[in-house]
């Protein structure tokens, strides 16, 4: 396998105890090196299981999951693969464990092993890069929701992760702080980060390379956010909503009052009509 | 029949180091039948301000009614105004621990004392009411999709019978057609007579569904109207936080470079104006 592979997925199916059905169905996947992944689709559609395997949380039931060219299956790879591959979850809840903003942030680089000093730039550079620099010696049960959503991204970023995985980082953000959120992750992906970015807000996806949707444990569709949207309404039946800026896009497009080439987004739309 | 709040101020820790005011200077009233969103950054103080209304905070200055009652915590009928005021968490499925969905929504009547023949029929009202049949009664809770255990989390609370409905981020997580089923399933509790608090971020959210917007910036009131109110209000000021939605944005860029067209957040409305003006 190529070393520029990251994630190299087999067949996977996963099979939660005691489930009737299986959670994921066969996926094929490659994920290479920098890429920044959108994985969309509805509640219940596989999203979250999917970057479990990728974090070797979960191994596959059957097939097999390749991570930096280490096979998840192998126990030894774990601590490896984990050290690589960051992961921030849903509930920002599950993932604090320090009672201080600093210390939290400081929990992952200081089980990298690195030095004090390392810790204390790493740390200083994620709070900054996640707005939080004014609550660094709060307490974190003080923080509101959109807070710890920005620290448990904080404390993933601390590490400076080669691969990080974010399971819907932004359900509890206000608008400005997922805009900001994007813009890092943007940052980090033009220094070469892979992103691999759960989300059900299709106006999120539009910054990244590759968009991978999944309906019922499977990979129903894979291409550009640009390609997506011009499937219009039919992403529907894959539970996703055209954002309200791409209908515009797409009924002034149909109309013939804009080109083709112009961007589904509010400044393509506007330079083109006011140029 | 209303929620009054007038000059609420609440400080988290006062005198100690980690002293923090999450709101000051708010007022507001909330009628029967009437549908308020509160919005603001994270950290503005909107779950802050949810837990004052069922009495779960005090204010530290100013006063709190509900129908008339005066929340103090001496107060001998903070009972009634839990039950009337029902209040909805952020991830309320996290909070389901009952065996069976039955258990789950009957655990509110059966804890205040309600007689069996009652309950059962509250419960049945309830599921109903989120859309829930019978064939979920002896189901578990934890085996259902993230949509449908938020409805049991709603169903939960409506089996108080509350008078009004306060929800604290009730969409994060949803996808898109459990964010529809929310919305729609809302606008039914209100028309059946519930007063519906709706706190989010979502402004796309607010400015469709609501009659009332408050606007909450670092635990003040910046705005509270009607969403025209609020548009004109964001336009005129950035908020922390917060952005109107592109469509509005769009709209509102057009006109200031001479286009003739509404400032709104109707898509369809913008479309159908500016093709029939770039046709003519």
């Amino acid at each position: 396998m190529p070393e520029d592979v990251v994630f190299s997925l087999r067949d996977v199916y996963f099979k939660y105890p005691g489930s009737d059905e299986a959670a994921l169905k066969g996926i094929d996947l490659e994920v290479q090196a920098g890429e920044w992944v959108a994985l969309v689709g509805s509640n219940g559609s596989g999203k979250s299981t999917l970057a479990r395997i990728l974090n070797a949380l979960l191994i596959p039931t059957q097939g097999a999951c390749f991570i930096l060219d280490m096979d998840s299956k192998e126990s030894e790879n774990i601590w490896a693969i984990r050290s690589k591959v960051a992961m921030v979850f849903q509930n920002p809840d599950n993932q604090i464990v320090a009672s201080v903003v600093e210390d939290d942030t400081a929990f992952g680089p200081e089980n990298l092993g690195l030095c004090p000093s390392d810790i204390c730039e790493k740390v200083t550079w994620s709070l900054d890069a996640t707005g939080l620099t004014e609550y660094r010696n709060k307490a974190t049960y003080a923080l509101s929701g959109g807070q710890k959503q920005r620290l448990a991204v904080a404390g993933a970023l601390a590490m400076t992760p080669p691969v990080i995985v974010l399971d819907e980082p932004t359900a509890m953000l206000d608008p400005q702080g997922r805009k900001d959120l994007l813009n890092v992750l943007s940052e980090l992906h033009m220094q070469g980060m892979t992103i691999v970015y759960i989300s059900h807000r299709i106006e999120e996806i539009l910054s990244c390379d590759r968009v991978i949707v999944m309906n019922e444990g499977n990979v129903s569709w894979d291409g550009t956010p640009r390609d997506l949207f011009e499937f219009g309404k039919g992403i529907e039946k894959w539970g996703l909503e055209v954002p309200p800026i791409v209908r515009l896009w797409s009924m002034l497009k149909n109309a013939g009052i804009i080109s083709k080439e112009v961007q589904p987004t509010k400044d393509g739309v506007v330079h083109a009509l006011c140029p | 029949m209303s929620i009054e709040i007038h000059n609420l101020k609440h400080v988290y820790h006062p005198g100690t180091p980690l002293e923090t005011i999450a709101l000051q200077g708010i007022d507001l009233s909330i009628h029967m039948k009437q549908w308020l969103t509160v919005v603001g950054h994270t950290g503005s103080g909107k779950s802050t301000l949810a837990q004052h209304l069922n009495a779960l905070l005090f204010c530290q200055e100013g006063t709190i009614k509900v129908d008339s009652i005066s929340l103090d915590p001496r107060s001998k009928q903070l009972r009634t105004v839990r039950q009337k005021v029902g209040l909805v968490f952020q991830y309320p499925e996290q909070q389901l621990f009952a065996e069976t969905i039955y258990d789950e929504v009957a655990f509110a009547p059966r804890n205040w004392g309600v007689d069996p023949d009652t309950v059962a029929e509250r419960v049945e009202n309830a599921l109903v009411r989120v859309g829930l049949n019978s064939s979920f009664y002896q189901r578990s809770p934890f085996h259902l999709s993230g949509g449908e255990k938020r409805r049991v989390a709603i169903a939960s609370v409506l089996s108080a019978n509350p008078d009004y409905l306060v929800l604290d981020e009730p969409t994060a997580g949803l996808d898109a057609s459990g964010r529809k089923d929310l919305m729609g399933l809302l606008a039914g509790l209100r028309e059946d007579g519930l007063g519906i608090v709706l706190i989010t971020h979502d402004l796309e959210l607010a400015l469709a569904c609501s009659e009332k917007i408050l606007v909450l910036e670092h635990g003040r009131q910046l705005t509270y109207g009607t969403p025209e109110n609020v548009i004109d209000s964001l336009l005129k000021r950035h908020v922390y936080g917060l952005l109107l939605p592109e469509v509005v944005q769009m709209s509102h860029e057009l006109f200031l470079k001479g286009l003739d067209v509404p400032i709104t957040g109707d898509e369809f409305l913008l479309a159908q104006v500016l093709i029939e003006k770039v046709r003519k």
